[in-house]
């Protein structure tokens, strides 16, 4: 099975290349069924995988060496452990639903063939970003991820707003992606390596728990997560980048590119474990994420906007399950919220769709009349984002992660519990906005077949994978952790009278919370606005922060460089070297020439020219006197020379 | 091997007989010129493909006698690094023919035969090593791109001309003043005046004297990489080069400053080169910041590639002078790689300005729409540009970097900062360029298939160098280990002896 | 065998003829002829010396002069008859562009 690894993320990248290279000679409609068959063949390579016993056994194999530098060679090499087994799957399986989605909703579109090469090629870097098995490989799909969004989210691209929004989140992400390139040479200065495997090995040999070159590394390897994760404070870019399609929105944005900086954690955690004030910034960091992304969330009125905020909080839940050492559990509510993520945004989008490309929840929910299926697999989504108890994916995965949090301290599960509540609120004020508003209920119009599938699909898996990982003390299946234990550990845990309590009040939040969404729904329609609504609604200003505080410095200072040094200092030198010069021969011409010799020696000067016109007598351009003058001189000298 | 005196006349020959048979005729020279640059990339490849790394890794050598009495020797070598920048010389080539195929408009046969010698001239520049004919060549490769840019360039030309050869004369004398000095030195110390480089690379300088030679080497490659204060030529020349002289010009032109940097400057004089490492670090980490700033503001597009070419040379001399296997490795794979996509992107707006007649990025916008293909290739470059992992600078970028971290974790990461403003200032270029709304009322033709081929060919290198750049890299570790034990004597030598 | 003197002698008026038809004669060609005959003069002397001192430099020497007289005359001559068609210039006072200019009215002659 090893030497078919390679599959996974080739079988995308070859359809990627064929509709590059070929793209112009096959038909639009073939186009769409040529990426989906790209993106099954990884998906059911990762099956093959599966069965082959990929659970237990990883694999591993090398393509070829990338470069080899004096005694460093880093190759291009793929290893599937459990916790890449997770994300393959997640992506590729997400992946290929949202390909099969596409078919229909982007069917009217005329460009599809970058729509498609652009989908295929992010699902090749994000299969290269989590089958690496070296810090280099890992950094090129971390930027083939980082590009294909940028490409996506700006695929309008005549809209200035739209292209304006994924060169955002280009740079924003870059921002992030630097430091952990700066991360990666740290590593490598320090070990002169970077196979992932051989660096948790030096560093556990090397390292001292605590020492300040740990800490540093893990902050820049943060960096770059929270970027590529949307975290405070690189945030910024995510709501903006709902400019794309909803499919892409939904692959992308939600269920798995941005989840790569929780993969990342994940991976490199060998390494946070010596940085422990780093892991207890990423958890506060993740705490602080989720209230921020929730209360964000309960003032928007973009229906994509909610989701997005949604999207920023729950990764904060991933953030604050790895800042407490519950890699699993993170890893655990990536998968589930890659599933009920998706599936909010693929129901929004058919909603979207079907009313003319309207954004406002509250003009949709006048609108009315959208698609039946949208609004139920729409409710189920909900639901378990909301971590609606017992039934829902979503509560097994954020009760885990609540339940963690207060064994690593109570603040940060109040922070949690709190986002939790908000989370109830501000997802179901968009259902009951969206789908329970003044137009009619019922709709006529049925969506496509590929359409209909990925969404049942989807809403199968937001309710039933909770079920393997049943919360501690329960009856039932603990299959998760148990199976991650050996690579990933397992987290420290409250004692059960307490993880009871917990787990009651954890239940009784998201209820709370949509009973919050109720009373909130039923002033908001009577005129009322939350308290702040603004300052909410921009994502609490951190836009107009950084416009403030970064952009306009920057612009400011390349304008001035622009000015001031090229222009004066540069240009104006020269000018000035030149002007030098000038003045410099101007005084000569003054002090030197005109002062000494025109008042000192006048007489000298008048000789020589009297001189001068004497001896002009002989330049008179006549051949033969020449040629007299030059015989004589030559006897002359040539008497001189004999006697 | 007399292949390397072949690669070096037969393009002169070859300008020198268009220049005289052509009589006017343009498809002639045209064809011609494309002929003989193809054959000179054959060559290349050739010789590429029949490599035989010796002892001190000198692939090929020709040596003959020139002018014994004064010591100077027609002394061709071809080593790793020569290698490399020889196949580059030879791809940008027929790049540069092809893309002035219909942009040149008047008198192909003169521009045929300037282009060939120019090309002959750099190819002189990195295989000699007889420092007299090094010399020859480095001036040689200058009056026929004067002439390039003052006879078909734009508006300005002839000030920017004139500048650009000011300042090249200028770094070239100093240049000329130190290899007399060296020659001298050397002459006293052993008896031999000659000046072979595998001579002079043993010549021991006492006290300042190396310190001041090797400034003078560094000024005539610091004005033509250009480090930061003496760029102001470089932004000029390539705005009012014709296409094919902005390919030359920022392709290979740049690439002989720091090939002079790694081949003469540091192993020549390691000492006073250990000690100004720092400095010229320091300038190169200027160069990559100050030429990211300044390309933000550029209204030109060509003046933007200008200037980030700049930033870019900024990192192959941070490479270079953090003297290590990483550094120097990636210095080299990043001189290709600006090479081929700084070339490409120059020949993009070549083709651009070809349809519309301008360059300015405000008359542009929405073009993605009309020119699909031009824009996904213009897409590919500017990736590259920003250094995009899988694309050739990264490959580089990321070998400087890995290098200069061992040296100085601070100058590394204010470089990387470089990289953050690059991405900033290239998306802001594609954005105005390519996104957003149509601008202009015209209608656009899309690629055609000569420019299709040109664009083709140097993506297939991008692409290359930045996923399987392992080739490359192999031939250059022997050379490059030469280069490098010869800064670590100094330093050892340094640390065990009395002071 | 002839004695060294006799050819350094015959040598010698060679070149002062010469020399006197360059300084004395105002016609170009006459000019051209007095140059050649100094040329020849200069050749006589040196296979003069070359078969005195036994060695052949001297007859390699005229040989390289000769032929160097060849190509000479030829340029020269061009020279003559471009002079007189561009000029009608068949004297050397016709050919006095060079002089100073505040001579220029004082010395007669002239491409007029």
């Amino acid at each position: 099975m090893s030497q078919w690894l390679w599959l996974i993320p080739g079988a995308p990248l070859l359809g990627a290349l064929i509709i590059a290279l070929l793209g112009g000679w096959i038909r639009r409609e073939l186009l769409a069924i040529l990426a989906s068959c790209a993106a099954a063949g990884a998906f059911l390579t990762v099956l093959m995988a599966w069965l082959n016993g990929a659970a237990y056994q990883p694999l591993q194999q090398t393509l070829y060496t990338w470069v080899a530098v004096g005694d460093w060679r880093p190759t291009i090499g793929f290893t599937l452990d459990r916790l890449a087994l997770v994300m393959v799957s997640v992506v590729s399986g997400v992946g290929l639903l949202v390909h099969l989605y596409s078919v229909d909703f982007m069917a009217e579109e005329t460009d599809q063939r970058r729509y498609y090469f652009f989908l295929n090629l992010f699902l090749a870097g994000m299969l290269i970003l989590v089958l690496a098995d070296n810090l280099v490989l890992l950094y090129l799909g971390w930027e083939l991820v980082g590009l294909c969004s940028f490409a996506l989210i700006g695929f309008w691209y005549r809209d200035p707003v739209r292209a304006a929004a994924g060169r955002k989140a280009f740079t924003v992400t870059r921002v992030g992606d630097t430091a952990l390139a700066i991360g990666i040479f740290l590593l490598f200065s320090q070990f002169h390596e970077l196979s992932l495997s051989v660096l948790f090995t030096a560093a556990t040999a090397q390292w001292e728990h605590g020492s300040t070159l740990a800490t540093l590394t893990a902050l820049l390897i943060l960096g770059g997560a929270v970027g590529k994760s949307a975290q405070l404070p690189l945030q910024v870019w995510l709501p903006d980048a709902m400019a794309g399609p909803s499919p892409v929105s939904a692959l992308i944005h939600a269920a798995t590119m941005v989840t790569a900086g929780v993969y990342l954690i994940a991976r490199t955690h060998p390494l946070f474990e010596f940085a422990p004030q780093v892991q207890w910034l990423v958890a506060a960091i993740g705490a602080l994420t989720i209230v921020y992304g929730a209360s964000a969330a309960l003032a928007q009125s973009d229906f994509k906007r909610v989701l997005a905020y949604s999207t920023i909080s729950q990764i904060g839940y991933m953030f604050l399950a790895l800042g407490c050492g519950a890699y699993a559990l993170a890893l655990f509510h990536l998968t589930t919220h890659a599933f009920f993520k998706a599936l909010l945004f693929l129901s929004a989008g058919a909603v979207i769709r079907a009313s003319g490309d309207e954004h406002d929840i509250h003009r949709l929910g006048k609108l009315g009349g959208h698609p039946t299926l949208a609004r139920w697999t729409f409710l189920i989504g909900a639901a378990s984002l909301a971590a609606l108890p017992v039934v829902t994916a979503g509560f097994y995965s954020k009760d885990a992660i609540l339940t963690a949090a207060w064994a690593a301290g109570p603040v940060l599960w109040a922070f949690a519990a709190f986002g939790a509540l908000l989370t109830g609120g501000y997802i179901f004020r968009t259902y009951l906005l969206v789908f329970h508003g003044t137009g009619p209920r019922t709709s006529a119009a049925s969506l496509p077949r590929s359409m209909v599938f990925p969404l049942l699909i989807l809403a199968v898996l937001s309710l039933v994978v909770g079920f393997i990982e049943l919360p501690e003390g329960w009856p039932g299946p603990h299959l998760w952790s148990a199976w991650l234990k050996d690579e990933l550990g397992l987290a420290a845990m409250p004692p059960a009278a307490v993880v009871h309590g917990l787990q009651i009040i954890g239940s009784l939040l998201p209820l709370a919370g949509i009973a919050l969404a109720f009373v909130l729904v039923r002033r908001e329609r009577a005129g009322y606005l939350l308290p702040l609504t603004t300052f909410l609604r921009s994502g609490w200003g951190f836009d107009a922060l950084y416009r403030v505080a970064l952009v306009r410095p920057y612009q400011v200072l390349a304008r001035g460089l622009g000015r001031v040094v090229e222009a004066l200092i540069i240009e104006g030198g020269l000018a000035g070297l030149a002007c030098g010069f000038w003045a410099l021969a101007q005084g000569c011409r003054r002090w030197v020439d005109l002062g000494i010799l025109e008042r000192g020696i006048t007489g000298l000067v008048a000789g020589l020219r009297f001189g001068h016109m004497r001896l002009s007598v002989t330049q008179n351009g006549l051949l033969s006197r020449y040629a007299l003058v030059v015989s004589t001189g030559s006897l002359v000298l040539l008497g001189y020379w004999l006697w | 091997m007399y292949w390397l005196s072949v690669l070096i006349f037969m393009p002169l020959l070859g300008g020198l007989l268009i220049g005289l048979t052509a009589r006017g005729r343009t498809a002639y020279s045209r064809w011609a010129a494309l002929a003989f640059t193809g054959a000179e990339l054959l060559i290349v490849l050739g010789l590429w493909w029949g490599a035989d790394p010796g002892a001190n890794g000198y692939l090929y050598m020709l040596r003959a006698p020139w002018i014994p009495a004064l010591g100077i020797q027609f002394l061709l070598g071809m080593d790793g690094i020569s290698l490399l920048l020889a196949l580059l010389t030879a791809l940008l080539g027929p790049v540069a023919v092809l893309v002035s195929w219909n942009a040149v408009q008047r008198n192909w046969p003169a521009f045929a035969s300037l282009l060939l010698a120019t090309q002959a001239g750099i190819m002189g520049v990195f295989l000699a090593l007889d420092l007299v004919l090094f010399y020859v060549f480095w001036e040689l490769m200058l009056v026929p791109m004067y002439f390039l840019i003052g006879v078909w360039g734009h508006q300005r030309r002839l000030y920017a001309a004139y500048k650009f050869f000011l300042f090249t004369v200028t770094g070239s004398l100093l240049m000329l003043v130190a290899i007399l000095g060296l020659y001298f030195t050397h002459g006293k110390q052993t008896g031999i005046y000659t000046f072979d480089y595998f001579e002079l690379i043993h010549t021991s300088l006492p006290g300042t004297s190396g310190m001041w030679l090797m400034l003078g080497f560094f000024m005539a490659f610091a004005v033509k990489i250009p480090l930061f204060p003496v760029h102001s030529w470089l932004p000029d020349a390539h705005t009012e080069a014709p296409t094919a002289g902005s390919i030359l010009l920022a392709g290979l032109l740049l690439k002989t400053g720091a090939y002079g940097l790694m081949r003469f400057c540091l192993p020549l004089f390691p000492d006073a080169s250990a000690v100004f490492a720092p400095v010229g670090m320091t300038l190169g980490v200027i160069g990559i910041l100050y030429g990211a700033m300044l390309a933000l503001v550029q209204e030109d597009m060509k003046r933007l590639i200008a200037f980030s070419s700049i930033s870019h040379l900024g990192f192959v001399v941070f490479g270079i002078y953090a003297w290590n296997q990483q550094g120097l490795s990636g210095a080299v794979i990043l001189m290709l790689a600006h090479g081929v996509t700084t070339g490409a992107m120059f020949a993009l707006v070549g083709m651009l300005e070809e349809r519309s007649g301008t360059r300015l990025m405000a008359n542009f916008g929405g073009l993605l729409s009309p020119l699909p293909r031009l824009g996904a290739l213009l897409l590919l470059f500017t990736l590259s540009a920003m250094g995009m992992p899988g694309l050739a600078n990264f490959t580089g970028e990321f070998l400087v970097l890995a290098g200069v971290f061992q040296v100085s974790a601070g100058l590394a990461v204010a470089g990387a900062l470089g990289i953050i403003a690059g991405v900033i200032y290239l998306l802001w270029m594609y954005q105005r360029v390519m996104l957003g709304e149509m601008r202009s009322e015209q209608t656009w033709t899309d690629l055609d298939r000569r420019e299709a081929l040109v664009l083709g060919l140097l993506a297939i290198a991008v692409l290359w160098l930045g996923l399987y750049p392992a080739p490359f890299l192999d031939i250059l570790q022997t050379p490059l280990t030469t280069i490098i034990e010869s800064g670590v004597a100094v330093t050892t030598g340094a640390a065990d002896a009395p002071r | 065998m002839i004695p060294l003197t006799h050819s350094l002698v015959i040598a010698a008026l060679l070149f002062t003829l010469g020399l006197a038809v360059v300084l004395l004669r105002r016609e170009l060609l006459f000019v051209l002829m007095g140059l050649e005959v100094m040329f020849n003069g200069v050749a006589l002397t040196a296979v003069a010396a070359g078969q005195h001192w036994g060695n052949a430099d001297g007859q390699v020497l005229t040989i390289l002069l000769m032929a160097v007289t060849a190509a000479e005359l030829v340029v020269a001559l061009i020279l003559v008859w471009l002079a007189f068609q561009h000029f009608r210039a068949v004297r050397v006072e016709d050919l006095a562009r060079l002089r100073d200019a505040q001579f220029r009215d004082d010395v007669g002659g002239g491409a007029s």
